[in-house]
């Protein structure tokens, strides 16, 4: 049977997978969003050309097509492609940092992302119920004993109060355990639209610091920020898989605009992966 | 449902309409704390305490700022606020940083590093990642709204104030802690290579109104033109919560206005207008860069306080050196003819003039000091005065009072040598109709020697008649004190009034070394006038031409 293992992904740099061009709309291009609850995603085709590509390069092409499937080979009947040993599927969100002025940054989740990461993770822990927060979160007190945060959304009372800790997978160290909330699965769309990063961007001239008004280049991109937890399911059909060396957590780069300081993750794995 | 009171009240500024009632970040109504203040408390309160780190194989280097920092964001609509990343962290984007790496590198340069297009619309990838800019602590909090008010057609055109008071939102001297990273692992000297491209890149300026003092470093390596040391006290810019700044731009501000009325005694309105966009770049149309960039670095600063009750005033003095940069590539003849020509216009601004607030006046604190016995009076004037030996001996061209004429005839020629290397012919029978262009026919430059501070003669004149009234001989009291001469608040006088300090050049001990400047007790005590057909312009100007022959009368200096 497969191993089971999983990666967890805490984006240093903003992270931009973008969709296909047929997703765009006017000139934001957007990241790649899961179909349910409409958050970025990781595809994990993404995940596995960058395993695939660092291990070729670190240790040959053969070795990596050991792992990762034999690449198409002209002339060979069937193409002379195998089956990969190491399997991923794509990252979804875990927990997501919003910003907004007067509160402290609060990483959000819903229970339709917890329940993904614990059925990878192997949890035992109850899904929370939507609303809830530990005790120490800050938010604006209103009248006697409620705690109210503001999102886009409009204003979001916090009703049940619970450690989420056991929901702080290993590999997010940047994650503050008092600052978590969990929202409602229909709240987390629009919530994630205010916390991702966006970014104008212009062309400007070659020869001078002025916009080209010419080529009227003016575009937007989004990408999920800083700090935002992801995870993702690994299947192995054999042990032995070591990407990382004896190591169980590495910087990796995943997505475009890697040039302009995009894409810098710390990847951690976990399970039966060795 | 939660039901909250006042909801809409308790909205964080950020997430509301750019509306009147809503939020209005870049208006400022009296007698109101601006939403500006506001929006910045609340996008400040809670901001996440840490700075972001960056990997151990990102390679960085931290860089400190001489004066504010402003990149537009781009999110609001009519204010410009700086670009805000995660966890409430303004930032340097990384995508600018490569855009001005790109700019400083060598063809070859540029492909190795930022990438080369391929044939077939492909492109290259190149070998670094640029990961932008942070502050590297929370000092970025303090001081964040910065008031930008333009008043060049007020003050040397007509009296129409044209616009007000605009709020932008910009960090004040910020120490950045920049990142680059290589795909490929590079030995130390490229990174050196990398490094000094970086900082030729950076030494033009970051983000934006790199032209007027924003985003310089403080260590400068850019294409320098003109540089001179000076040192002035005077009038502080008050912030909105009412504390004092020293704002570089007020050096840019008063140079381009004296550039405007030299242009517009030279030719005509359309022709000067479009000379000093080229000069110092302009936001009509598609916009411009200008050629020049300023950067004022401080190496003394002090602010304080003047006055009390409601004439308190916060002051500033300083010391620093003031340098000119080029923006761009020139042929050698325009290059050296704007060298000249900046160099001119600097030193006519030190000549005739001050820089900030009140500049048209002397200060009172020095020149009057009588008139602070009482407490409560306001503060009126600045003064500069060269500073460094290179400045007193270079900078300083007028030493004698009988040199002013021909030191304003050099700076008009500088003037029409600049626009000759531009094509322009000069017209100066068809000057620009505005009130301080820079015309024979349209400004007088009278002077006398003042043995010291004290000996001022015409600061008098801007508090009391300058002529009493002899009944038995017939003479009427002669005064511009409260005129349209003179100007009041709101309003802009016709009369620059400049104590400059003498500068005697000691003749060399040796033969063979140079000579040395010594600062005097004197000061060569200059009025600029604009007269009008008004009768107190006339009665003013009779005072003037019959008194010049009098020991230490004025002097018609220049018309």
């Amino acid at each position: 049977m497969y191993k089971r293992a999983y990666g967890i992904i805490e984006t240093l740099a903003p992270l931009h997978v973008g969709a296909s061009a047929g997703e765009e709309t006017g000139n934001l291009n957007l990241i790649f969003r899961d179909q349910f609850t409409q958050t970025g995603v990781i595809p994990g085709s993404s995940i596995r050309g960058r395993f695939r590509a660092d291990m070729r390069q670190d240790e040959g092409d053969s070795f990596a097509s050991r792992w990762y499937g034999h690449h198409v080979v002209e002339g060979v009947r069937d193409g002379g492609t195998t089956e990969a040993l190491v399997k991923f599927e794509y990252a979804s969100l875990l927990w997501l940092p919003v910003f907004c002025p007067g509160q402290p940054v609060v990483w959000i989740t819903c229970p339709w992302l917890l329940k993904r990461y614990q059925q990878i993770a192997g949890i035992s822990e109850p899904l929370p119920k939507p609303y809830t927060a530990p005790k120490t979160l800050q938010g604006r007190q209103v009248g006697t004993n409620r705690k109210i945060l503001f999102f886009n959304l409009g204003f979001m009372e916090i009703e049940h109060e619970a450690d989420l800790s056991p929901w702080i997978p290993a590999g997010a160290p940047n994650l503050k355990s008092d600052n978590l909330l969990v929202v409602a699965d229909n709240d987390i769309a629009m919530l994630h639209d205010m916390a991702l990063y966006r970014q104008s961007r212009v062309k400007l001239l070659d020869e001078m610091k002025k916009v080209d008004t010419d080529k009227g280049a003016f575009f937007n991109v989004e990408a999920l920020p800083e700090s935002s937890v992801m995870v993702f399911p690994i299947a192995l059909k054999e042990t032995g898989w070591k990407p990382f060396g004896d190591d169980a957590t590495q910087e990796l780069y995943f997505g475009g605009l890697e040039s302009i300081g995009f894409g810098r993750c710390r990847v951690t794995l976990a399970g039966a992966y060795n | 449902m939660t039901v909250i009171p006042d909801a809409a009240k308790k909205v964080p500024l950020m997430f509301r309409a750019q509306t009147s009632g809503r939020c209005q970040l870049q208006r400022l109504v009296k007698g109101q704390e601006p939403d500006a203040v506001l929006w910045a408390d609340e996008w400040t309160d809670k901001t996440y305490p840490e700075a972001p780190v960056f990997d151990a194989e990102v390679q960085t280097r931290s860089y400190t700022l001489s004066w504010r920092f402003v990149t537009n964001s781009g999110q609001d609509d009519g204010v410009i606020r700086p670009v805000i990343g995660a966890k409430g962290y303004p930032f340097y984007p990384g995508s600018s940083m490569k855009g001005i790496f790109r700019r400083a590198c060598t063809a070859e340069q540029a492909a190795r590093y930022c990438g080369k297009p391929l044939s077939g619309g492909d492109y290259e990838p190149g070998l670094l990642r640029f990961h932008g800019g942070y502050p590297i602590d929370t000092s970025w909090t303090e001081h964040l709204v910065d008031i930008v008010h333009p008043q060049q057609d007020w003050q040397v055109k007509n009296d129409n104030k044209n616009a007000g008071a605009f709020v932008q939102i910009s960090l004040y001297r910020p120490t950045l802690q920049f990142g680059i990273s290589s795909t490929i692992p590079l030995e130390p000297q490229e990174w050196e290579t990398i490094w000094s491209i970086w900082e030729k890149a950076f030494s033009t300026g970051i983000g934006c109104r790199v032209c007027a003092g924003y985003g310089q470093p403080e260590n400068q390596a850019g294409d320098l033109l003109y540089k001179c040391r000076l040192k002035g006290q005077g009038q502080a810019a008050k912030l909105l919560d009412g504390t004092g700044e020293f704002r570089p731009n007020v050096f840019r501000a008063a140079i381009r206005g004296h550039a405007l009325r030299i242009f517009g005694g030279l030719t005509d309105e359309r022709t000067a207008d479009r000379l000093i966009d080229q000069l110092f770049g302009s936001a009509m149309d598609k916009g411009t860069v200008g050629l020049l960039s300023l950067n004022f670095r401080p190496l003394k600063l002090e602010i304080a306080t003047f006055g009390k009750g409601s004439y308190s005033q916060p002051t500033y003095e300083v010391e620093g050196e003031l340098i000119w940069h080029l923006t761009q590539k020139l042929n050698p003849d325009k290059r050296e003819a704007l060298t000249k020509l900046i160099a001119a216009l600097t030193r006519f601004a030190m000549l005739l003039g001050g820089f900030g607030k009140s500049w048209r006046r002397a200060d009172h604190r020095l020149f009057l000091p009588d008139y602070y016995d009482e407490d409560y009076k306001p503060l009126i004037g600045c003064h500069w005065q060269w500073a460094g030996e290179r400045s007193l001996a270079i900078d300083v061209k007028v030493r004698k009072l009988d040199k002013v004429g021909e030191f304003i005839n050099e700076v008009r020629q500088a003037a029409q040598i600049w626009m000759q290397v531009q094509g322009v012919a000069p017209t100066s029978d068809r000057r620009a109709p505005w009130r301080e262009s820079w015309h024979p026919d349209n400004v007088q430059v009278w002077g006398r020697v003042a043995e010291e501070a004290e000996d001022s003669e015409a600061i008098h004149w801007l508090h009391g008649p300058y002529q009493d009234a002899v009944p038995s001989a017939r003479i009427s009291e002669g005064s511009i004190y409260d005129t349209h001469i003179t100007g009041k608040v709101g309003q802009i006088g016709r009369i620059w009034h400049r104590m400059y300090p003498v500068v005697r050049l000691k003749p060399p001990e040796n033969p063979g070394s140079k000579p040395q400047p010594v600062l005097t007790r004197k000061y060569l005590e200059l009025l600029t006038f604009f007269p009008d057909d008004s009768l107190e312009s006339k009665e003013f100007l009779q005072y003037l031409s019959a008194q010049a022959d009098r020991a230490r009368g004025f002097q018609k200096l220049w018309s």
